[in-house]
């Protein structure tokens, strides 16, 4: 019993210790908080200047354009950018950011910071802007972002890109150039433009002696093809496969609206009551009803079912191009649409106020990476088609014919409109799409409820 | 007397301190960002509007009843752990190494993040759960072919599935509490019933159960409380599940925010959430737990 | 009865089995088995550590790791102090608003952890602790549920205990530590583990907060690599899970024995 008393006296200093430990270290981190992780600019002279250097970064604004810089000290920017690009393009787009740091050694640095889903991305970025603080130098978002943060978080570009280290307007896909600007002013640079492309699983259509159709020339060829598909393929073969769960299925939706927008053109209404959406409606609820398409099918299981031959069709967009790569033995083509199908486009932003050195910087960056080379190479091994013509021709993308029909597919796309409550407002409609491939409701009913849910959105 | 009264607050002090702040604090700013919509272009005042809005939310009211369901199911699957401890403590020898084994299996996957243990569900689910079901349908001959499988994760009853697996990850720690209250229990009382002739389920029934009683509530209350806060499974694997059909009211409360960026409407969603839960919580506390202070 | 026997070890294999199978999948995949072929592969038919050389040169991986420590220990042992001390001066102490005081914790106790994050997202951000250590740690340091197990504790030692020692002339915090404690080292062992664990295991909240992957636990990073909506590197994401488990389930099983001595429920006997 004698040591006892002792043993446990050990212990209480032990968690005295560790209780001591742990409020030092909320004391440093409390400490630190006050001073969040904010990237600092390193600042070292670089002692070998190139007196033929191409233009400095704080000469981009000049008129005068001189090899020399003069009075202006080296040193070294550095800028932090954002995205939320997982995956194959993400690590593409890191490897070309380490190649720019690389090129820019001892000029520019970026570091880049993944956000995780693009939705942390926007809250973290509202955030932080609310806070006065934290906001990184430029980042990745889509057009969507565009109107929702013009002017607040992020800074209009159009100085820079009329400038005389500019951007040529004309190479660029103009259903993106369009969608980056906001009441007049130009707020993002477009960077790809990835549309819906319709998979065909080649295997299966010989294996039931299906015609694969060279192009498809309406909503309706898709119809019937599905249910050629169905009849020929014995039952044993899903015609298509839809992923009824999250914002994905909203899009093979609106490629079968002719990507017609469902908003008045002031954006503060709903106007959907259109043929095209009647005849997407319709057709899902088709889909339902002559059991065209899995009723319920994960985004794995679409790509299980498509990958193994169980499902003859899908649509879906260029990434995938990376994941049927992995399934040996599958055999797949493109077929062009046409009409306008879904596109969504990812676009860079400038923010504001980091200081006209910082700028500069970013600008640069985002200037190196539109070069023909680099957007080449991030649709060559991403899939994503991009925004720029000079980029699409880029030869080691355009080469892969399936790049090449979604570069021709890009040309016939459109966005959806561009409202903040975009994404509560296509989780409603995915709703009641669920409910037309379950034949819940007609293609009638769900035009109702659709049209009177965007209402109350938009009105809140 | 006094000195005992000035060492009680001192003690508390610490707890209360950080429960003003993190607790109590983060309330009353929730029911004062309710108040608004919030977005990026500056919050506006709404009024009471947000709960409004609430009262004819279809989607809230569904989340709602889903997490009713999920409550009160698994709480009736809460015979689960009971049954397996019954079979565990009554068939098997009390050293056996088997037990040591399955108590240690079944506790894992709690110690495990809910991200890192979806991922071979989700993955089970589309692959060779699938498989088993076509080998199982053409051996038996039945007319279900590939067209007829569907995903449980993303079928109608997505709920039943997370509510499966929700008991899955919970079992080992279920079965670990109540097989200490069986473990409690004199073993004379055992002994005594099974001489007078008792069978093993009836001395269960009778004896076991009344004497661990302390545990089985425990174990009931722990497992409402989680039960109403369940989220991770929903997020992770069906996002909702189709329709909505396995939505939770955590789960609403967090896609309404981080989803679609309505903070001022998840904060009135909150501030509706909460005294409900706590009401039935605490009229549940209550009857079971007679001896509460 | 034997029969009867050979049912249950049946059963009780069959559940075994649906346990070990998800942890099975998870390391086959990482190794490049492929379940998705048709049939599946129940083993790697060309094994690669393509997984696992990708974890590797994670070049936050270090940090990470050091993050999920850190926001461990220290919730933990300021969980454990800190509801120390106020589950003895409720178990042991009367004072005016006593009662209420405890139903204040029991409300904490029941109000759903995933709720609050909303609104400790705006308090943090009004108080500029976003992306902050100190923002992810100190909100999860307030465990009513500890403090609810361990006034429990004490409720079970009789009242009188500590009288000798109060006659002697301790001082409280001496009686606490070097009385009391020892005797409710099960439910401490709970209270430890329970939170070490879930802090481990939350990858909710510190994504809530960083907007930095510098402040990453090894969950949020197993959810980073895994959702990705282009393409999902099963054989990364696989071996990352695999990671993310491997801390856990050696404390685990070493600290098994100690986490079954705490189940002894004290305090709910009457």
């Amino acid at each position: 019993m004698s040591s006892e008393p002792k043993k446990v006296d050990r212990r209480k200093f032990i968690y005295a210790g560790l209780g001591a430990v742990a409020l030092i270290a909320i004391g440093a981190a409390a400490y630190v908080a006050m001073n969040p992780p904010v990237v600092t600019q390193t600042v070292t002279t670089s002692t070998t200047v190139p007196t033929t250097s191409v233009v400095t970064t704080t000469s981009v604004a000049t008129t005068t354009v001189t090899g020399t810089p003069t009075t202006v000290p080296q040193k070294e920017v550095t800028i932090e950018w954002w995205d939320g690009q997982s995956g194959a393009d993400g690590d593409v787009i890191q490897m070309l950011i380490d190649e720019f740091n690389e090129e820019y050694k001892g000029r520019i640095k970026v570091v880049r910071t993944m956000q995780g889903a693009w939705g942390d991305v926007f809250a973290k970025l509202t955030a932080a802007y609310k806070a006065g603080k934290g906001m990184p130098d430029g980042l990745m978002m889509h057009f969507t972002e565009v109107p929702l943060f013009a002017d607040t978080a992020v800074k209009p570009v159009d100085d820079y890109v009329k400038g005389p280290d500019g951007l040529d307007p004309s190479d660029f896909n103009p259903v993106g150039w369009n969608a980056s600007f906001y009441k007049g002013k130009q707020y993002a640079i477009p960077w790809d433009i990835h549309p819906m492309g319709f998979y065909v699983n080649i295997n299966v259509f010989k294996k039931y002696d299906i015609p694969i159709p060279d192009a498809l020339n309406s909503v309706d060829d898709v119809l019937a093809l599905w249910r050629t598909i169905k009849q020929k393929g014995k039952g044993e073969v899903w015609p298509t496969t839809l992923e009824t769960q999250t914002i994905d299925f909203f899009w093979p939706i609106y490629t079968l609206a002719e990507a017609t927008t469902f908003l008045t053109p002031d954006n503060k209404a709903p106007d959907i009551r259109k043929p095209q959406w009647l005849k997407a409606f319709q057709i899902l609820r088709t889909v339902g009803d002559e059991k065209l398409a899995p009723p319920s099918a994960g985004r794995s299981d679409q790509i299980t079912l498509f990958g193994r031959g169980d499902s003859a069709t899908m649509i879906f967009g260029p990434w995938m191009i990376l994941e049927w790569a992995r399934i040996p033995g599958l055999v797949y083509d493109v077929i062009p649409m046409n009409w306008n199908v879904w596109a969504s486009s990812h676009m860079m932003f400038m923010t504001r106020a980091n200081g006209k050195e910082r700028d500069d910087a970013t600008w640069t960056f985002i200037k190196w990476m539109h070069k023909p080379a680099n957007i080449g190479r991030y649709g060559q091994y991403s899939g994503m088609p991009p925004a720029t013509f000079s980029g699409a021709n880029y030869p080691p993308y355009k080469i892969n014919p399936i790049n090449a029909k979604f570069a021709e597919q890009q040309k016939k796309s459109a966005f959806t409109p561009a409202v903040p409550q975009i994404w509560e407002i296509v989780d409603k409609i995915n709703f009641y799409c669920q409910k037309l491939v379950r034949s819940e409701i007609t293609a009638e009913q769900a035009l109702d409820a659709v049209e009177s849910e965007i209402k109350r959105i938009l009105a809140s | 007397m006094k000195k005992n009264i000035f060492v009680a607050y001192l003690l508390l002090l610490p707890f209360f301190t950080l429960f003003t702040i993190f607790y109590i604090v983060p309330l009353i700013l929730c029911a004062y960002q309710s108040l608004f919509k919030v977005s990026v272009r500056g919050d506006v005042y709404v009024g009471l509007k947000n709960y409004e809005e609430a009262l004819y939310d279809p989607f809230f009211h569904l989340s709602f009843l889903n997490t009713l369901i999920y409550v009160g199911l698994l709480a009736i699957l809460g015979f689960i752990p009971l049954l397996l401890v019954f079979l565990l403590e009554m068939y098997i020898p009390y050293n056996s190494k088997f037990k040591k084994v399955f108590q240690i299996v079944t506790l894992a996957p709690w110690v495990i993040t809910w991200v890192s243990i979806s991922l071979p569900w989700k993955w089970f689910f589309s692959s060779i759960f699938l498989h088993w079901v076509e080998v199982v349908s053409s051996i038996i001959g039945s007319s279900m072919t590939i067209t007829s499988y569907q995903n449980p994760l993303t079928t109608e009853s997505s709920l039943i599935v997370i509510a499966f697996i929700q008991l899955w990850v919970y079992l080992g720690y279920n079965i670990l509490i109540l097989g200490a209250g069986f473990r409690s229990v004199p073993p004379e009382i055992i002994e005594a019933a099974q001489i007078d002739g008792a069978s093993k389920l009836r001395t269960f029934f009778s004896i076991i159960i009344p004497a661990m009683m302390p545990y089985i509530v425990f174990t009931t209350i722990t497992g409402l409380i989680f039960n109403f806060q369940i989220f991770d499974p929903i997020w992770l694997l069906t996002e909702g599940g189709p329709e909505w059909k396995s939505s939770s009211i955590a789960f609403y409360l967090v896609k309404q925010a981080k989803g679609w960026f309505n903070y001022g409407y998840a904060s009135a969603l909150g501030i509706i959430i909460i005294p409900v839960i706590l009401v039935i919580s605490l009229v549940q506390f209550k009857i079971l737990y007679k001896r509460m202070i | 009865m034997k029969i009867g026997k050979i049912i249950v070890y049946i059963l009780l294999m069959l559940i075994t089995f649906f346990y070990i199978l998800p942890f099975y999948i998870l390391t086959i995949v990482s190794f490049n088995a492929n379940i998705f072929s048709k049939p599946p592969q129940y083993y790697p038919l060309n094994p690669s550590l393509g997984g696992y050389i990708y974890l590797i040169t994670q070049s936050l991986l270090l940090t990470w790791i050091f993050n999920s420590f850190i926001y461990s220990f220290t919730v933990t042992a300021g969980v454990l102090l800190v509801s120390t001390l106020a589950g003895y001066a409720f178990s042991r102490l009367s004072f005016p608003g006593r009662t209420l005081l405890f139903w204040l914790v029991l409300i904490g106790m029941m109000t759903p952890t995933v709720i609050l994050y909303i609104p400790l997202y705006i308090l943090l951000s009004k108080l500029n602790m976003l992306n902050s250590h100190a923002g992810i740690i100190l909100p999860l340091m307030v465990s009513p549920f500890s403090v609810f197990l361990v006034k429990q504790a004490f409720d079970s030692i009789p009242p009188d205990y500590e009288e000798a020692a109060l006659i002697d002339g301790a001082s409280t915090l001496q009686i606490i530590f070097n009385i009391l404690l020892p005797i409710i080292k099960p439910t401490l062992y709970t209270v430890v583990l329970f939170n070490f664990v879930w802090t481990w295991n939350n990858w909710l909240w510190p994504l809530f907060v960083s907007s930095s992957p510098f402040l990453f636990n090894l969950p949020v990073a197993v959810l980073m690599i895994s959702s990705s909506w282009t393409s999902i590197v099963y054989i990364n994401a696989a071996a990352v899970a695999i990671f993310s488990m491997i801390v856990p389930l050696l404390l685990y099983v070493f600290t098994l024995e100690y986490f079954m001595k705490g189940v002894v429920i004290s305090g709910l006997k009457r």
